[in-house]
């Protein structure tokens, strides 16, 4: 196994009597889209600030690119804050070379890669135009070319769907599939499952501060145990009982959801809707969705607005 | 590196704003309205024709003479300022005649008379002529805008007042014109005075007629006219010759000032006053620089924490780099502005020649003294004082309304000495400067204006390491507010929410 990108150890931060993090360890290795799920409030922020350097850990390590102090290899690591901004006043051009120069870009250097980003982008036009006079979905562009002008090898994006529409939401996922493509290691933040399970690699589910779940989707799923959908006009509550079902939750609508013991057969569990009196509209197995998953781990209720951006 | 990415940063966002431009461009502007508006005073004022009838026949000669006089010392001025402002533009001294070399002091009797007798100003352009290059300009002689006409023919002058002010309302309000020949120039009568026959200190009133009320010129010169004529009168019937009033009146107590603790006995020179002005201006300037430079620290804060931008930038340099991009970056500002104008001062005199002098000038006052230096050792140690609190404050705020709780109270105690300086300059050594210089945040104004004053050493030691600890304290626990600030968001800053930053170390 090739050395990770990024570790935690036992990592913890507290503000005063609040525990933000609480002994999280993950590792994150070279080259995977590694998606980082969790409620407001869960301590995502705050762990992504660990990695940056921006508060350090009340106790725990936190390793970036083989060095204990992240502040060493900053330069190495972009980081795309939750809540964006840039100058008003600046240009798009402007910004994207000023941040990459106080990472260390030489001048000349910066100017040439903010024009090819801003060109590549479908930005080109707006180059000297001020951020104030930029649409929102353009700004947070140019934010994110800001982040990735001094080519880091390892990205850091807390949240970075919220507040884009879907066409730019799918602009932003390509790129990130294309900054994989060129070998860079990318962490984001999100509480939007649906884009998690189609971009990353593996997952880390925290929940409190604490770490719930760390792996693929697959193993969330075997850990999670088979399941069956229904979709019936009538009560399944007769069901109950049959071997082989462990418990019946509905998904709302005349779908419901049958989770199964360890080597049921599903004929069986068919025969038995037919025998109860049970209409059948529809049968079948079913991939348990990461946002299920998630409420699942995380124990979470689902919170209104985690709800309404699920949706 | 990255820190002067970030004063290249603040800087430039401040200064080539279309603000700023307009800012530099405001004082040479004002200044050149100001010399027009002189100039176009001087030029378009117009000729005031004013006629007496005087009816005790005694006071037309003295109002004649207070005419001339005021028009004497018109000239002079004129031409006093001409020859200073040849000599410094040309470095040099020119020889002339007595009655025709300037004179710092008020214009006496003595010099009025010798200039006029020597000629007025076409002698004295006559004199000086020679000593400049060809094609100098002379210096012109002011307009001479008051005339006293005879009154017109139609107006009794004899019998009751009243008539006669009757008879001139026409002329004084515009219905009539003056006879051509008369007035020259002017084809209005401006005023009228009216004096009748028991005019008297305790007799009955003269009257003065215009239109004009504003223009109160005449009205004084007349005035003083009168007043001097009653006056002289008075002395004549107390038994006092003319003559002896008059060379009485000249009299004028020789003074000449000499600084004690400076070495020779000359009389005090160029290089006391500055050194007493000097550090006078610095305070001031520290002064303005902090209350201006404040107010960019605090948006400048503000904008990069409300904008979130200030994550993206600590993901790229420590806390403490950019809090020094920021002091640095925006003092630069704070001293463009006086740097580009005493650029432009010099450019001129370099342009005029007197750019030699100027440097001896200004070489001597800043090198002439050990102390000068000093000076501004104060200056940057407050304003990195007072800079880092409007640093702080900004750092707790999450928009420009929030800080204003917390700078209006900083604004007070900064300017609170304000009001002491003056008593600081006079008694540089009293109680209020002594008080002034151990608290430190007015130590470095204080030091300042003692400092050449026979401030004890002990005291400037003392006072000078404790501000430079409390500094250096102020520094350590804004850093701590600044550091732990920027990243946390919330309403207006509170007294409670500074100490609990200051006490937390990261």
């Amino acid at each position: 196994m090739t050395e990770p990108v990024l570790s935690l150890e036992h990592a913890t931060r507290r503000y005063g009597g609040f525990t933000a993090v609480d002994d999280l360890s993950f590792a994150v290795r070279p080259g995977e889209i590694y998606g980082f799920l969790g409620q407001n409030g869960a301590g995502k922020t705050t762990t992504l600030r660990m990695i940056m350097d921006i508060v350090p850990p009340t106790s725990g390590t936190v390793r970036v690119l083989g060095s204990t102090s992240p502040r060493n290899v900053r330069r190495r690591v972009g980081y795309l804050p939750e809540e964006r901004g840039l100058y008003r006043k600046m240009k798009a051009a402007d910004s994207i070379a000023y941040f990459a120069r106080l990472k260390g870009v030489p001048r000349a250097e910066a100017r040439s890669r903010a024009d090819a980003l801003l060109e590549r982008f479908g930005l080109g036009e707006f180059r000297k135009t001020k951020i104030e006079a930029l649409s929102k979905g353009m700004a947070q562009k140019v934010q994110l070319l800001s982040v990735i002008a001094h080519e880091p090898e390892l990205l850091i994006l807390d949240e970075p769907f919220s507040g884009l529409d879907p066409v730019n939401q799918q602009l932003l996922e390509d790129m990130i599939g294309e900054l994989r493509a060129g070998g860079r290691t990318i962490v984001f933040s999100t509480h939007v499952m649906e884009h998690a399970e189609r971009l990353c690699d593996r997952f880390l589910m925290i929940a409190h501060g604490k770490k719930v779940f760390e792996g693929t989707l697959a193993e969330a799923r075997a850990l999670d145990g088979e399941r069956l959908v229904l979709v019936t006009p009538d009560d399944p509550a007769p069901l109950r009982g049959v071997p082989g079902i462990a418990s019946i939750a509905p998904l709302g609508g005349e779908r419901f959801a049958l989770l199964l013991n360890e080597g049921a057969d599903s004929q069986a569990i068919l025969a038995a809707c037919l025998q109860h009196g049970v209409t059948v509209n529809g049968f079948g197995a079913d991939a348990t969705s990461l946002h299920e998953l998630f409420f699942r781990f995380a124990g979470a209720s689902p919170a209104p607005d985690v709800q309404r951006e699920a949706a | 590196m990255a820190l002067w990415q970030l004063i290249a940063q603040e800087y430039r966002k401040y200064v080539l704003t279309r603000g700023f431009l307009l800012f530099l461009l405001i004082i040479p502007v004002s200044a050149l309205f100001g010399v027009a508006a002189g100039y176009l005073n001087a030029v378009s004022q117009p000729v005031r024709a004013f006629t007496v009838i005087d009816q005790t026949g005694r006071y037309g000669a003295e109002i004649d003479q207070v005419i001339e006089n005021r028009r004497v010392r018109r000239e002079i001025e004129t031409w006093d300022a001409y020859v200073t402002g040849l000599e410094a533009v040309r470095d040099r001294e020119f020889d002339l005649p007595e009655a025709f070399r300037p004179t710092e002091d008020d214009l006496t009797l003595d010099r009025r008379a010798a200039f006029a007798e020597a000629g007025g100003i076409e002698a004295a352009n006559a004199a000086i002529a020679e000593q400049l290059p060809p094609g100098t300009p002379p210096a012109e002689a002011p307009r001479h805008t008051l005339r006293r006409i005879e009154p017109p023919a139609d107006v009794p002058l004899s019998g009751d007042l009243a008539a006669a002010a009757a008879a001139l309302r026409p002329y004084l309000n515009g219905e009539r014109q003056l006879p051509a020949n008369e007035a020259e120039d002017a084809s209005q009568l401006f005023a009228a005075l009216l004096i009748p026959a028991d005019f008297d200190a305790d007799g009955e009133d003269a009257q003065f007629w215009t239109t004009n009320l504003a223009d109160v010129d005449l009205r004084e010169a007349l005035r003083e006219a009168l007043t001097s004529a009653l006056k002289r009168s008075a002395y004549a019937e107390q038994g006092l010759p003319a003559d002896a009033v008059a060379e009485i009146e000249m009299i004028d107590a020789p003074l000449a000032t000499y600084k004690s603790d400076s070495e020779g006995d000359e009389e005090a020179g160029f290089a006391e006053f500055a050194a007493l002005y000097i550090p006078l201006a610095l305070a001031y300037l520290l002064l303005v620089m902090i209350m201006s430079v404040g107010g960019m620290l605090l948006t400048s804060t503000v904008e990069e924490k409300s904008n979130k931008i200030v994550e993206v930038l600590l993901s790229s340099v420590s806390a403490g780099e950019l809090m020094a991009g920021k002091l640095i970056g925006l003092a630069l500002v704070g001293v463009t502005a006086p740097v580009l104008f005493l650029l432009a001062g010099f450019a001129g005199l370099t342009l005029f020649g007197g750019a030699d002098e100027a440097v001896v000038a200004i070489r001597d006052v800043l090198f002439g003294s050990p102390l000068v230096p000093l000076f501004f050792f104060y200056f940057v140690v407050g304003y990195v004082m007072f800079a880092s609190l409007y640093l702080a404050v900004g750092a707790m705020s999450s928009s420009i309304q929030d800080a204003q709780s917390f700078v209006g109270p900083m604004t007070i105690v900064l300017i609170l000495p304000l009001p002491f300086l003056q008593q600081v300059v006079q008694d540089p050594n009293g109680l209020v400067a002594r008080i002034l210089t151990w608290i430190p945040i007015y130590t470095p104004y204080a030091v300042m204006m003692r400092i050449n004053q026979g401030l004890p050493l002990w005291e400037l030691l003392g006072a000078t390491l404790l501000l430079v600890a409390f500094t250096g304290v102020i520094l350590f626990f804004m850093g701590r507010i600044y550091r732990n600030g920027v990243l946390s968001s919330g309403g207006a800053p509170k007294l409670k929410d500074a100490v609990r930053l200051a006490s937390t170390s990261a």
